[in-house]
Order: C-alpha cells, then sequence, then structure tokens
C-alpha cells in the first residue's frame, strides 16, 4: 500500500532521515482556541505514505479545526504542522494536497466542468479535467450548473475539484454527507481505485462503518483531543462498550471525563453516565475520586452504540 | 490566473442585469442629465463635455467597485476558501479581479463617450478623445481593488450598504455631481485626497488640451497600493468560517 505503483507521479522523492519529515501529515502539539473554546486542545498525529486513515469524532470535537490546521487555512495557536517534510503553504503550492472541505463551496453559477477546468489552471501538473470528473463519477452531468446539482452530485464535482491536482495526500472532511447509500458506494469505490496508487488519504466521517470499511486506522477524537488510536480492530477493541452509572452528588463533569478510561460523561442532576473505554479502570478511578458516588452499575452495550455514544453524542 | 479571468468574464457575461447596470446604465444617466443641465455654464469646458467626463468618471467607479463587491458572495460560497486551498498566490487573486474590472469599465467609459460624440454633439480631437478614455480606465484602477476591499472586509449582509455608502462619497466629495469649484475650502482640500476627483479632473485636463497632474497621478497610485496592500493580507487572513 505505501509503495507507490510505477507510473504513478511521487512528489515524495526527498529522502529525509527524520520521522517526522519522512510522514505524508506530521502533526505536533497543535493548538487552537476560539474564544473561550479549546476548539483542538494538544493534537499529535503522524500518518505515512500510503495510509488511509479516518478520524472520527462527533461534532465540536476538533476534526474540521486540525483538519484546516493541516491545510494552513487556520494558523495554529502553537504547535506544528509538516506535510511531506514541508509546510503546508509549500506542500500546498507543489500540488501534493488536495481537500474537499465542508467550508469550501463553488459558485452557483459555475457547471462542474467550469470549476474543475479552474481549479487545474492553478496547478502545475494537473489530471486532465475529463480525468478528474469521470474518476469521481460525475463526468455525465459536469454540464449542469452547480447551483442546480442534488446534494451527492455537488460532493463529487467537489471530489474531481479535490482530485485535479493529483494530489499524494487527499483531505476531506465529511466528504459522503448528503450522498444516497449508492452515491456512498461508488464514492468510495473512486477512492479505492485512488489510494491504490498509494496515495494517503486523511478523512473525517461520523460513520463507524465507513472507517471500518476504508480506513487503515482510525483516529478517534473528542473535545479536541485524540482519545484512541490505531487499527480498526485495536480501537474497537480498546472501546469495551459497557458504561458505567452512578449517583454522584457535587459530580463535576470536566473531572470526570478526566477520569482513566472514561470517553463521553452524561449528567442529569446528580445522576451520571459514563461511556467507558475500559471500565475497570474508570470504576476504580470514580469510586476513589468520588467515594460518595451510590447505585453504580456497569452496563455493556454493542460496539456500535459505544461507537454511536463516543463519536456522535453530545459532549 | 487567466483562468480566473476567463472564467469570471464568462460568469459576467451570462448576467444580464450585471451588464445593464454597469455598463449601459452610465451612458443612460449621462443622456438623461445633459439632457436637463446642459445649457449651463461650466467654465473652461462646455456643461455637456464637462457632465460627459463627470458620468465616465460615475461609470469607471461604479463598474470597478461592483467588479470588486461581487467578492462578498463569492466568500460566503466558499470559493476563496476553496481558491486558497490551491498554489494560487494572494496577489495573483487581485490581480485577476483587477482586470477584470477593467475589462468591464473599458465598455461602460466607450459607450459614453460614444453617446457624447454621436447624440450629444461632442466634439474633440482624436487625440483627446483617446486621452480621456485612457485617463479613465487607468483612473479606475483603485475602485476595482477598494471594492474588492469592501467585499472581504465587510460582513456579507452589510456588503450592499457600505458598498452604495463608499461609491456615494467617492462620487459626491469627488466633483463628480456638484463641481469642486462649487464647494467649500476645505472640501476642495478633501477632494484632492480622492481618487474620484482625479479620475474625472485628469480627464478633463486632457480634455482641454492640457496634461496630466502629477499629484492626481501619486494620490491615485497610493489609493490604489495601499488597497491593494490590505485586500492581499485580508484575502490570506481571511480564514474565518463565513
Amino acid at each position: 500500500m505505501s509503495e507507490a505503483s510505477p507510473g504513478i507521479r511521487s512528489h515524495n522523492d526527498v529522502m529525509l532521515t527524520d520521522a517526522d519529515a519522512g510522514a505524508a501529515v506530521s502533526l505536533r502539539g497543535l493548538h487552537k482556541t476560539f474564544g473561550q473554546v479549546r476548539a483542538v486542545d494538544g493534537v499529535d498525529l503522524l500518518i505515512a505514505p500510503g495510509e488511509v486513515v479516518a478520524l472520527l469524532g462527533p461534532n465540536g470535537a476538533g476534526k474540521t479545526t486540525s483538519m484546516e490546521m493541516l491545510l494552513g487555512l487556520t494558523t495554529p495557536d502553537r504547535g506544528e504542522v509538516r506535510l511531506f517534510g514541508r509546510t503546508s503553504a509549500r506542500a500546498t503550492a507543489e500540488g501534493l494536497v488536495g481537500a474537499m472541505l465542508q467550508s469550501g463551496g463553488f459558485l452557483n453559477e459555475m457547471t462542474g466542468r467550469e470549476i474543475v477546468q479552474v481549479m487545474a489552471a492553478q496547478y502545475p501538473e494537473p489530471l486532465r479535467v475529463r480525468d478528474a470528473l469521470e474518476r469521481a463519477g460525475i463526468a455525465g452531468h459536469a454540464g449542469l450548473r452547480y447551483g442546480g446539482m442534488s446534494g451527492g452530485q455537488k460532493q463529487r464535482v467537489r471530489f474531481a475539484a479535490a482530485l485535479v491536482c493529483d494530489p499524494d495526500l487527499l483531505v476531506l472532511d465529511e466528504p459522503t454527507v448528503a450522498m444516497d447509500v449508492q452515491g456512498r458506494r461508488d464514492f468510495w469505490d473512486a477512492m479505492r481505485a485512488y489510494t491504490d496508487g498509494g496515495r494517503t488519504v486523511l478523512f473525517a466521517t461520523h460513520y463507524l462503518a465507513e472507517a471500518q470499511d476504508f480506513a487503515d486506522r482510525v483516529v478517534l477524537m473528542r473535545a479536541g483531543r485524540v482519545i484512541a488510536d490505531g487499527s480498526v480492530a485495536e480501537v474497537t477493541s480498546r472501546v469495551d462498550g459497557r458504561t458505567i452509572s452512578a449517583a454522584v452528588p457535587g459530580a463535576d463533569v470536566a473531572k470526570l471525563r478526566e477520569l482513566p478510561g472514561v470517553g463521553l460523561v452524561e449528567r442529569r442532576d446528580e445522576l451520571v453516565t459514563l461511556h467507558c473505554l475500559d471500565s475497570d479502570s474508570a470504576l476504580r478511578a470514580l469510586l476513589s475520586a468520588f467515594p460518595q458516588a451510590r447505585d453504580v452499575s456497569v452496563t455493556a452495550m454493542s460496539l456500535e452504540a459505544a461507537f454511536v455514544a463516543l463519536t456522535s453524542g453530545k459532549v | 490566473m487567466g483562468a480566473l479571468i476567463v472564467t469570471e468574464l464568462k460568469l459576467l457575461s451570462r448576467s444580464m442585469e450585471f451588464l445593464a447596470i454597469a455598463v449601459l446604465f452610465p451612458a443612460v444617466f449621462f443622456l438623461i442629465m445633459s439632457e436637463v443641465f446642459g445649457g449651463l455654464d461650466a467654465g473652461r469646458l462646455d456643461m455637456v463635455t464637462y457632465m460627459m467626463i463627470s458620468m465616465v468618471a460615475f461609470g469607471a467607479i461604479s463598474g470597478a467597485i461592483s467588479v470588486g463587491q461581487r467578492v462578498a458572495p463569492e466568500r460566503q460560497a466558499g470559493w476563496n476558501r476553496q481558491l486558497r486551498l490551491t498554489p494560487l498566490p494572494g496577489w495573483s487573486y487581485v490581480a485577476s479581479k483587477v482586470v477584470v474590472s477593467l475589462v468591464v469599465v473599458l465598455p461602460a467609459v466607450v459607450l459614453i463617450l460614444a453617446a457624447g460624440f454621436l447624440v450629444k454633439g461632442v466634439r474633440l480631437t482624436i487625440a483627446q478623445w483617446v486621452l480621456v478614455l485612457v485617463a479613465a480606465w487607468l483612473g479606475s484602477l483603485p475602485f476595482g481593488v477598494l471594492g474588492l476591499l469592501i467585499g472581504l472586509a465587510v460582513k456579507s449582509d452589510a456588503v450592499g450598504a457600505v458598498y452604495v455608502a463608499a461609491f456615494l462619497m467617492l462620487a459626491l466629495f469627488g466633483g463628480l455631481w456638484v463641481p469642486v469649484e462649487a464647494l467649500p475650502d476645505f472640501m476642495v482640500a478633501f477632494a484632492h485626497a480622492l481618487p474620484s476627483f482625479w479620475l474625472a479632473e485628469q480627464a478633463r485636463n486632457l480634455a482641454v488640451g492640457g496634461v496630466p497632474d502629477l499629484l492626481g497621478v501619486l494620490v491615485s497610485a497610493a489609493w490604489f497600493l495601499v488597497a491593494g496592500a490590505l485586500v492581499v493580507m485580508l484575502y490570506k487572513r481571511d480564514t474565518a468560517r463565513v
């Protein structure tokens, strides 16, 4: 997977000894605060060339902000970003990075083809516009005005626009949002064809199934931090899918969240529910930190339910 | 950059409303105004020629600013962020907008001059016609950039209002409606600091066989450069999710 097949252009031909410099993506100690909100609170992430990484997390987990800092659209308060050993600006200028952002968009008056043409014109060695449209599965509707397209068609145009620079790294923020089941399947087929060439992909999603089917590796984010990082099997094994419920007088949600093994915390008056990555550690820590806790119960839930709780619940 | 210019011109050519207002409207306005006020005395120039040049300035300014302020809906759509993901440098983005504003301004100005010649019987030498055209055309440069500045600096729901206010102030204080000679002294001094005044003044100088005023060139260039620098800065820093 990490070897570029013959004939595929690779920009990553600079020999670098430093592990960070050799990585496709290297994020070190990223922090970003918007007003009172710590959107990203210390994110470290190394992605090797050829890896396909899913970024999972609820809304507000810091996925989008992390991606925007990675792409150089947002300046981190602290921390460092390197893409293929370069600054994001440099990597972008060399056409190494293609991205599909939620906040990015196109003019309604332009046709799909015109959009991809304009994008292609900005890069040193783009794909042919027709090829990009075909790979994204929108060639048949490329003459439509963007404003008149369905949500799924728009997403494909955006995908074609991200692909047209023939990037070594693709960054996709919820690429299949607004697509139906068939559209989603087609999208991931197109993506698979693309990554078979050894390209690196980082995508954010709400869907565990997409991460399971498509990613080599899953990075789980919550409240601006990475709370789990590994292969799909490793991460799912770390989520034990148990929930601890207890009455905790004077419970402090922030403190509860800091307990080892705790993923997500919900509270209603005294009653708290802890969705756990490791319920054994969490229970020990809960009882020693909050000796006044009572009516404690531990219940199991399905893996899917646990992921839903961890990744799409309110924080 | 070439692709951006071509695309934008293509989009503009599909918008009849835009073309009507930016290109046609100033010429129509000139014909009506000169009919109403044409008999008055305007000093070194006859009134119709004076008004023709004022309307040329008016058309050049409104055309250039209206191209620039289109950046507001583009930002709203996320187009700027999309461009920022490409290698396109900030100055190149600004330059493409300025070129588009020049392309839009040219027919608007030519149309007014043609109306002056054909309908109102204004007579200048060929050299004077060309010089007036060039002065108006180049004089419109700061306004394309000012329009961009408004589009980038102001929240999109307020852009329309700020654009109209800026345009009216530049026209009024630049002496496009009321001759500068009729304004009180402190306003005359103020007018000399505005690119709108100089756009019309240079064209008037050239229309009577004079030469361009160096101070005017400097004032217009300063507006262009300062606004341009601010636009490049804002384009780069424009990362807020809109």
